[in-house]
Order: structure tokens, then sequence, then C-alpha cells
């Protein structure tokens, strides 16, 4: 089992027979969706979740829809998705983009409003203007919330471009996966699901890497950091 | 110079369809340079004269002027220090006292030396780089006034600064912030319910009456400055002590008095 695992990565002793050697080429497709999708839809739910937090018009205006289109589960996002990106790149970067989107939103917002009021008010003391007050002040208060966010889209975005691939594309992880299953290989199924597992949690360590470097002084706030 | 005039100052919150007085007519004059203590029982609206004065809420009728100038919003001409201390978590001590520099477009050099000068006077030096979770309660605080001293403020307000320290921290607080104080020279608004921390701080304080707060008496302090922590037993201390007590004791009675009227 672990040969045939080490060989669908390597491709050496070929005993994973015409999957043997192909994981680079896949992997490479399917972490650029990800990176692709997960970084459209973050950037999306951070932008709005700010103007959420922090404006009335804002949260009035878009509460309503993304709370209705947030109980429509991204799965069945799928059919429409093809139907208007077709069969490749755009549907599956679309489906990431969508489930990247709601967690991230809704956490930028909750960060932002638990921003303390009285930080707010040393802010505007210090005379900082609004773009100051909401970069200086507002942004880095809300940076935990964000990141918790941020690390649970980036766990929907692999559950959705193993989805997105299964259906609609013709490379990639999950593509690997269920074709390899129609061969009747369930020992490269076993090892693509292994693959799948250690890019997740290479991307969840790049992540906290990431936030370990802007969020140190947290150590002492939050219960194990 | 610099001068706090509350000029037929009142305050009204709405909420809930119920219209609350907290400050009724108040017209105080603090001079320039002048230690002023605000005391009285809770709910007197202490606070709100020292957020009219930051700029935090804008008064419902009359003037609050700093310099014969009307407030209109926070500045930095207006240090504040509060009492949960504010400090920005994810800053290093000598991050959040220099912010307000740089945002004022202060240069390097300057920022260096006026942060490293509060620094050494607050005894903070060795703690530059530590981010606030890892300070004291009574650290935090020294930062906070730090912080507000570094914008280059006109008047400082402190609202119960010490407060939510423990007694020991609070009277070493207290002697820092005479020295500080005796040197800086600024004019202060000094919110606080602690009497003998008025007393040993001020050059006057004003006694509040309960809800709506209105001003009941001006008392000043004649003890010599500098101040040392041992004139709390002297005579003049403990007179004025006396008086405050008495004072402060009818007003709470009778704010209790009104509510049991109110509620029976």
């Amino acid at each position: 089992m672990l040969r045939v695992f080490w060989d669908v990565a390597a491709g050496q002793s070929g005993e994973a027979g015409i999957y043997s050697g192909v994981l680079a080429t896949h992997a490479v497709a399917s972490v650029w969706r990800v990176c692709v999708g997960f970084l459209v839809g973050i950037a999306l739910g951070i932008f709005l979740g700010l103007l959420m937090g922090l404006f009335l018009w804002a949260e009035r205006a878009l509460n309503l829809s993304i709370q209705v289109l947030r109980n429509i589960p991204i799965t069945a996002w799928l059919p429409l998705a093809i139907i208007f990106f077709g069969l490749a790149d755009r549907p599956a970067i679309f489906i990431i983009a969508l489930g990247a989107f709601f967690p991230s939103v809704i956490n930028t917002i909750h960060g932002v409003k638990g921003t303390d009021r009285i930080v707010v008010k040393a802010g505007l003391m210090m005379g900082m203007s609004q773009a100051q007050l909401m970069r200086l002040v507002v942004l880095p208060s809300a940076l935990p919330a964000i990141f918790t966010g941020l690390r649970l889209s980036l766990g929907l975005s692999w559950m959705l471009v193993i989805l997105a691939e299964m259906v609609a594309v013709r490379a990639g992880l999950g593509y690997l996966l269920l074709d390899a299953n129609y061969a009747f290989r369930t020992d490269v199924v076993i090892a693509m699901m292994l693959n799948i597992g250690i890019a997740g949690y290479l991307s969840d360590r790049l992540l906290l890497l990431v936030r370990r470097s802007l969020l140190g002084w947290t150590r002492g706030v939050t219960i194990g950091g | 110079m610099a001068e706090i005039t509350f000029d037929r100052v009142a305050k009204v919150f709405e909420g809930n369809g119920v219209a609350t007085r907290a400050l009724d007519e108040v017209s105080v004059k603090i001079t320039d340079r002048q230690f002023a203590s605000v005391v009285g029982p809770s709910g007197c609206g202490k606070t709100t004269l020292l957020n009219l004065v930051a700029g935090f809420e804008p008064p419902t009728s009359g003037r609050v002027l700093v310099d014969g100038q009307p407030v209109e919003r926070p500045g930095p001409d207006r240090g504040v220090v509060f009492q949960d201390p504010g400090l920005f978590p994810w800053l290093s001590t000598w991050d959040n006292i220099a912010l307000g520099m740089r945002i004022q477009g202060q240069g390097k050099e300057a920022i260096e030396r006026r942060v490293g000068g509060l620094l050494q006077a607050m005894g903070l030096l060795p703690f530059r780089a530590r981010y606030p979770f890892e300070l004291s309660g009574g650290m935090r605080q020294r930062v906070a006034i730090a912080r507000a001293l570094a914008l280059g403020p006109r008047v400082l307000l402190m609202d119960e600064p010490f407060g939510a320290l423990d007694a020991m921290t609070r009277e070493i607080m207290q002697e820092l912030l005479l020295r500080v104080w005796e040197e800086e020279q600024k004019t202060v608004l000094f919110v606080t319910h602690d009497l003998e921390e008025a007393i040993l701080l001020s050059d006057v304080v004003f006694l509040m009456t309960a809800r709506p707060g209105r001003l009941k008496r001006e008392i000043p302090v004649p003890l010599p400055r500098p101040r040392h922590y041992s004139i709390v037993t002297s005579d003049v201390f403990v007179r004025i002590k006396g008086e405050l007590l008495e004072q402060i004791r009818e007003e709470s009675l009778r704010a209790m008095r009104e509510q049991e009227g109110v509620e029976a």
C-alpha cells in the first residue's frame, strides 16, 4: 500500500500502473484552483465583512441575502456553475470562491463588531482619520477572528476542489481519485485520499505560520494561541 | 495656556424612550496648569464631564471650551487615560506610546527622544518590547499615561485611571503621577471616587451632586508642592478629607432618599 502511495507520487516502481508518477501534475492543478478560489473568496469576504461590520447601511443592504445564500449548500451550486462556466477550471474556482466566501465574511463581521470601544476611543484621541482608524485599529483588532474564518474557508476549499474535480474537470486530485475508482484501483484511491489529506494539512500549517507571524500578540489572550 | 471651561453644560441621554439627565447646568473653570479632580457619588456624571472635554460626546446644551475654543471632536491636544487602559494589544509598549506621534507625522528622531524619555520617566525602559498582555496592571496604566503624554496634549483627562489597581500599586502610581505632573505641568482633569487620591493630587477638588450632576462645592487644596505621600496625615489634608466626606455622605443619602421616593 505504501509502495503504491510512493509510486503515485514518484513513479519509479510502476506499481500504480497507469497512475505511476502522475501525482505532481494533478496536485499542481488542484493547488492552483484552491489558491485562486480561496484568495478570490476571502478577498471578497474580508472586504464585505469589514464594510458590513463597520456600516449599518452595508449590513442592512447585504445581510439578508448573505444569510439566505449561506444556507444553500455549496454543492447545490455545482449544476448552475457548470451551466454558466462550462467544464474546466472556472466552475471549480467559482465553487471554491463561494465556499471560502461565507466563513470569511461572517467571521470578519464578528471580528469588526467585537472591536473594543475604548481602543477605538484611544485611536480617536490620537486624531486618527476614519481610514487610519480602520487600518490601525479595527483591522488588527479583527484579525484573530478573520483568521478563524480563513481556516474554515481553507478546509472548505479543499473539500470543494475535490468535488468540483470529480464532476466538472478532467484533472486534479479529485479527478484522479474518481478515475482510479472506475479503474478498480482501490489502492490508488486510498493513496489519493492520503495525498489530499496531506495537502490540506500542509496548507493549514502554512496559514497558521502566517497567523503566528501576524498575531504574536494573541499568545496571552487566547488559550493555546 | 490651557483652560477648560464648562459653560452651563447639560447632558441628556436618550435610550428606550427614557431621557436621563446626567449633567445639569454645570459651569466650571479649570485654569491653566491646574490639577483638578472631580469626585461625587456614583452615577453623578463624572465620566460624562470628561467625555465632553475629550470630544467623545457632544453636550445637549451649553458649551465646553478648551482655551476658548468649543470642543467639536476628539484630538491629540487632549490626551485621555482610561480606567481600562485601552492599550493596543497588538503593539509593543514602545509602539503604543509612539503611534500617536507617528500619526502626527513627527520625525523619527523626535519620536525616539520623546518616547525614550517617557519610558525612562515611567520606569518602563526594560519593558519597551513587551506586549500589553505581558505587563502588570500598574505597568499597563503607566504605558497609557505615557501614550497620552506623548501626544503633547494641552490637557490631560484621566478617568479613574487607578481605580482597578490594588492599594499598593495605586499609591506608587499616584506618586509617579505627582512627579511626572510636577515636571510636565499640564492642565489635568482627573475623575475619581477616591477622596484621598483627589486631595493628594489636586490643586482643586470639584464635588458633584447625585444625578442629575451639578457642581456642589469647589474645594481648594492649599497643600505645598512638591507633595509626598506622607501629607495624607497632615492637619490640612485631614480637615479637607473630613469636609469632603461629610458633603459626599449628605449627597449620597439625598440620592438614596429620592430614589426610594420615586419607587414608593
